[in-house]
């Protein structure tokens, strides 16, 4: 496979990219770099804008994987990578999706069977929309009621904490956290409103993840909840220093979530 | 592409309201689906006003609109008949950082330094004369 990191992943929390690298390889998948990409481009702002380019673009960044698979860690490459492929008339499972890849293919014996240290946290999970919306085009799980990253979660030793809000957006996607800072602060606002007391919020997209890191400090009232990738828990579950995830780049962490994820469980919880 | 046959589904509209009811964005401004999707049909009208740029593209209203109707798609389509007029504000940044280094959200220094310290190549094509050339030629031909 080929990893295409996309922009938000290398460039504002490359501590993602040194996961998905480092829990593939523990995985026993193949993984290379693909070299000379560019931004996949996203669609709620280049397919809003130009359509040609936004192809053009898009079927540049696939053709240069040749006949390997493409994996994604970010909703938004996701979607763009696959809609352009299926419009190129592309068949078969070409893009993958970190989550669905690690959930579908490789399964979560696997994945248990390589933890060295299961993480007791309590943890609110957010899916985005991109990965499973529209169904016509994802069809990766359920678009209303999904349970693929509770069971990765679960599978690492969290627990993962219902809440009613869990499918609302963001509110950083389709050009509205770029464009609109205002209305995308509001919806962000909606989505925590009675949030859960948890240790952090999982997610798998980095759009997702930098609207919850950078944007919570601008909700009044409200107790910043630090906000990790699955894929950093994971590559911590797997045995990578907590040193090794990039924490620095994110803004909303503190001392208690960093303790025990340092701390973790060898027991099964 | 706004394919013709979802044009003709979308004509299938009962008008109820199912997209409005599921809309974040519609919450807190003046963007109405339905609306939109009801003068699209009618008269394939493109509104006046920027109301359609405030859809995060969540997916909601087309994934229960009980006809089925394509209804993020048609969203879409009408924005770029929006940017046609003039590229929202906005999106602009993003838009010229594309176009200079084929990269939405180029790193700044501390990034760089932290994909150092966890042994992270830069690899992508703002890093890549030769691949830049390409993007520059997409640009080019397309904008």
């Amino acid at each position: 496979m080929v990893f295409f990191p996309g922009c938000v992943i290398p460039n504002r929390y490359p501590g993602v990219e040194k996961a998905v690298f480092f829990t593939m390889e523990k995985l026993g998948i193949k993984l290379k770099p693909l070299e000379g990409y560019s931004c996949c481009p996203p669609p709620g702002i280049m397919r809003s804008i130009n359509e040609e380019l936004w192809y053009e673009l898009a079927v540049r960044n696939i053709g240069l994987s040749g006949d390997l698979e493409v994996l994604t860690a970010c909703n938004g490459c996701f979607s763009t990578l696959q809609d352009a492929y299926s419009i190129s008339g592309g068949k078969g499972n070409k893009i993958r999706h970190y989550a669905e890849f690690l959930f579908r293919d490789v399964g979560l014996e696997k994945i248990r069977e390589k933890v060295k240290k299961f993480l007791p946290l309590r943890v609110a999970v957010h899916y985005g929309c991109h990965l499973v919306r529209s169904s016509t085009y994802r069809n990766v799980d359920s678009p209303e009621n999904p349970v693929m990253i509770d069971r990765l979660v679960e599978t690492i030793g969290c627990e993962s904490v219902y809440y009613r809000t869990r499918m609302v957006c963001c509110g950083a996607g389709g050009g509205v956290g770029a464009g609109f800072r205002d209305l995308s602060l509001k919806i962000l606002r909606r989505k925590m409103e009675n949030f859960p007391n948890v240790d952090c919020i999982v997610v798998v997209c980095p759009l997702c993840l930098r609207q919850f890191d950078t944007r919570q400090k601008d909700l009044d009232s409200h107790r910043p909840i630090p906000v990790l990738h699955y894929a950093q828990l994971l590559a911590v579950a797997f045995g990578l220093d907590v040193d090794q995830i990039g924490l620095e780049a994110h803004s909303t962490m503190n001392d208690d979530l960093i303790n025990k994820l340092i701390k973790g469980d060898a027991e099964e919880v | 592409m706004l394919k013709d046959e979802e044009i003709v589904r979308s004509k299938s509209c009962i008008q109820c309201g199912t997209c409005v009811a599921s809309c974040y964005s519609s919450r807190d401004t003046a963007l109405s689906v339905r609306k939109i999707i009801n003068d699209f049909i009618k008269t394939g009208k493109i509104p006046e006003d920027e109301t359609a740029l405030y859809c995060s593209t969540c997916y909601s209203c087309q994934e229960r609109c009980p006809r089925g109707i394509q209804i993020t798609e048609i969203l879409f389509h009408i924005r770029r008949r929006l940017a046609e007029r003039e590229i929202p504000e906005g999106l602009m940044p993003f838009y010229n950082s594309l176009k200079r280094y084929g990269i939405g959200v180029p790193p700044e220094e501390q990034h760089l330094k932290l994909r150092e310290k966890l042994g992270l190549e830069n690899y992508s094509v703002q890093f890549r004369k030769e691949d830049m050339k390409e993007i520059r030629e997409i640009f080019r031909r397309l904008k």
